[in-house]
């Protein structure tokens, strides 16, 4: 009984040991603790001092973050950061944060700047203070192109509309349906898996971007024959670069850069780079 | 089309994440191991005020979606105690307080599993209540526990996705990433699907080692 | 002789039901006393208040003059010099017969492992457990086996007394006997017993006193040989009840 008490002791005390290494190894190369004060970008960082500023970003949003398999995230937003970047020689540090969290980690200094098709929303804002607009697009409603249905009737179907779970998309649909309109939502993980659903014939629309719509249809023009936007669904909506609201000089950088970016040709060529054009 | 070979250049994306994976899950396991043996210890031997203490901790933590409990202890909790954890050491500390909450129901249903009268034969031979516990019950209690604490693991297995709320990048963020950048919706999943398969495998395969070698004629058979 | 246990007006009560009633009883070195009564008598209480297993609401035990039952006790050094046998056998399921009665000696009286393995092995011997069953598990004994592995085990502690609480009360009838044999010799060997049993010819054949109880308490004592003298009305109804059972199990 003793052998197997202390086996299991043993067992125990390697796994300890085991996870602590492994925590320690993992840690130290890509999980540079973000513990900055905040602030930490609100006044003129000190000459010859390095300014490194960690990008958050959630890859799951072609064609602005997607990762790659590096490990490093490529996409419009990406370039547009890396431009920045460039521009003044800051170092830029990547670090994937899921959607859900973002924003906090962006306030409690884990994250210094969020550039991952953050649309500018007054709740967003209220936490966190967005650059000047670089993209804008509008909703659309999408159906398949075999559907000869109206928009309306669609709508009335009582049919399922897919859509991403939390997304503006998300919230476009909420407000259909508080509107009075007869249909069904079904929440899914990414704009892809939405699409998809509309293509399987599991939903008979897709409330979508047209910041994802368009290039991705670009990029797959066998599906752009497969579908047709039915309508647009409101006004534009706008993506920013989002900041600490005390980081005044990052910010004030962040909008100049951009200005002089947008004025300058290489812009609509970055655009149509990435479909967007 | 998507091409099915731009998956394989992700593959090693993909299986780095088994390293985070590993280490939530084992971190976890261990850490609950402690706090659930001994809630489990304090709910079958404590005494009342203390038990109904413990009862609030295992209320929260099982109560609270996981969410929550990684943002409340990494933004709110542990600054306020003056730690400074990394995003990995809170997953594994939070994880693990959660395990225990719930491993204290599995250690304290095969504590209560052990007859009275054994713990009555053994205050007869004179042992103190310290004696008993570690020599009578617990050797049984914790052989009585292995089916359900494996299972324990298989859950945890599972909740470790959730931590990528804090920015760990396990398995399943890895393949969310590799889909969306394929456009391969089958194929990213049904490897994870694999990796899963191959981690509960082998933890469970340790597991029943463990079963097979603490296993005693006669004590264990009913149970599985 | 000297007294090794001596139990005065015992109370025990559980919610609304009087277990104990003021039971009183003196144990003498050497003595073997039988405990009969009907069940829901109290026998099996009273025993288990002897040594603490159950704490008595009232009353004063003492163990080998050091009272038991003061706040004050070393009340687990006390219980080492009572061996209990129990009804259910509880033997410890997750050791082997050997390992039941070295734990104790190992972790309670401090013996090297070599010492507890020599002794375990001796006290299996007087209660006739041979060598093959000396690694089984309690599951591969027997339930005779297994009683006789309990009386070891407590037997290994060097009690001043045993206690046998119905120590054949959950065996089959034929397994009774090899089980009531061992008591006996044991206490023909000298070793002061204490048993609550329903058989009748043991108890006449094995006791120096019976001890006959009732509704909580002892009513009245002596040898088997004045059984028929009974001086209360109540003890001779009981066992007038009981005298079926004389027809001993040992032959």
């Amino acid at each position: 009984m003793g052998k197997i008490l202390a086996f299991l002791l043993l067992g125990i005390v390697i796994g300890l040991a085991a996870g602590y290494l492994l925590v320690s190894s993992v840690t130290a190369p890509s999980q540079n603790k973000c513990l900055y004060e905040a602030g930490k970008f609100s006044g003129v960082p000190k000459k010859g001092e390095q300014v490194v500023v960690v990008y958050g970003f959630d890859a799951n949003y072609p064609p602005f973050t997607v990762m790659q398999p590096n490990g490093t995230p490529i996409g419009f937003d990406v370039d547009v950061v890396n431009m920045i970047a460039k521009k003044y020689g800051w170092k830029i540090i990547y670090k994937p944060w899921d959607w859900s969290t973002i924003v906090t980690a962006l306030e409690k200094g884990d994250l210094d700047i969020i550039a991952s098709g953050m649309t500018i929303t007054s709740a967003r804002s209220q936490k966190i203070w967005f650059s000047i607009p670089y993209y804008s697009y509008v909703h659309q409603i999408v159906a398949r192109r075999n559907d000869t249905r109206s928009l309306s009737k669609i709508l009335n179907s009582g049919d399922y509309i897919a859509v991403q779970s939390g997304s503006t998309a998300d919230e476009w649909a909420d407000r259909l349906l508080k509107a009075g309109y007869k249909f069904k939502k079904l929440g899914l993980g990414s704009y892809t898996s939405a699409l998809k659903a509309l293509l399987d014939g599991r939903a008979s629309a897709f409330i979508t971007d047209s910041a994802f719509l368009g290039p991705y249809l670009k990029k797959n023009p066998d599906i752009e024959n497969k579908v047709k936007v039915l309508g647009n669904l409101g006004a534009p909506y706008n993506y920013a670069i989002a900041t600490r609201p005390q980081d005044k000089w990052l910010r004030d950088k962040i909008n100049a850069a951009l200005e002089e970016l947008m004025d300058n040709p290489k812009w609509n060529e970055l655009l149509k780079k990435w479909g967007l054009g | 089309m998507p091409s099915i070979y731009s998956f394989f250049r992700y593959i090693p994306f993909v299986v780095e994440g088994t390293l985070w994976t590993i280490s939530l899950v084992l971190g976890g396991l261990v850490i609950g191991f402690f706090i659930g043996l001994s809630l489990a210890l304090v709910q079958s031997f404590g005494g009342e005020r203390l038990k109904k203490m413990l009862n609030i901790y295992i209320w929260f933590f099982r109560g609270t979606p996981l969410l929550v409990l990684l943002s409340l202890f990494y933004w709110a909790v542990f600054p306020s105690l003056g730690l400074e954890l990394s995003p990995l050491e809170t997953s594994i500390a939070v994880l693990g307080m959660r395990s225990g909450a719930y491993q204290s129901q599995i250690f304290k249903d095969s504590i209560n599993s052990v007859d009275y009268g054994q713990i009555l034969a053994a205050r007869s031979i004179g042992m103190s209540n310290r004696k008993l516990i570690s020599y009578i019950v617990l050797p049984q209690a914790l052989r009585i526990s292995i089916p359900a604490w494996s299972n324990e693991y298989a859950v945890i297995l599972k909740d470790s996705a959730i931590c990528f709320a804090l920015g760990v990048m396990e398995i399943l963020t890895r393949v969310r990433y590799v889909s969306t950048a394929t456009g391969l919706a089958l194929l990213p999943y049904l490897f994870a699907g694999v990796l899963f398969f191959i981690l509960t495998f082998a933890g469970t395969g340790v597991m029943d080692f463990v079963y097979r070698r603490a296993k005693i004629p006669g004590m264990l058979e009913g149970l599985r | 002789m000297k007294v090794v246990i001596k139990a005065e007006n015992v109370w025990k009560k559980y919610g609304s039901t009087i277990a104990l009633r003021g039971a009183s009883l003196e144990l003498r070195e050497g003595e073997t006393k039988v405990i009969i009564g009907p069940s829901g008598a109290g026998k099996s209480t009273f025993l288990k208040c002897l040594n603490l297993l159950i704490r008595p609401d009232e009353g004063r035990i003492c163990i080998d003059g050091e009272e038991i039952t003061s706040l004050k006790a070393d009340i687990i050094r006390l219980r080492q010099k009572i061996g209990f046998v129990f009804q259910e056998f509880n033997l410890f399921h997750h050791l082997t017969a050997v390992g039941n009665i070295t734990i104790g000696l190992t972790k309670v009286k401090g013996m090297s492992k070599e010492d507890a393995l020599e002794k375990a092995k001796r006290v299996l011997k007087m209660v006739h457990i041979g060598e093959d069953l000396w690694n089984k598990y309690p599951a591969q004994l027997s339930g005779g086996q297994k009683q006789r592995v309990a009386i070891a085990r407590a037997l290994a502690m060097d009690p001043l007394v045993m206690l046998y609480d119905e120590p054949t009360s959950a065996l089959d009838p034929g397994l009774s006997s090899e089980v009531l044999l061992v008591i006996k010799d044991l206490s023909e060997r000298g070793i002061t017993s204490l048993v609550v049993t329903h058989e009748m010819g043991f108890a006449y054949e094995v006791a120096d006193t019976i001890a006959i109880m009732n509704n909580g308490r002892i009513i009245e004592e002596g040898s088997p040989e004045e059984m028929e003298y009974m001086k209360t009305k109540e003890a001779r109804n009981i066992l007038n009840r009981w005298n079926g059972m004389k027809n001993g199990v040992l032959a």
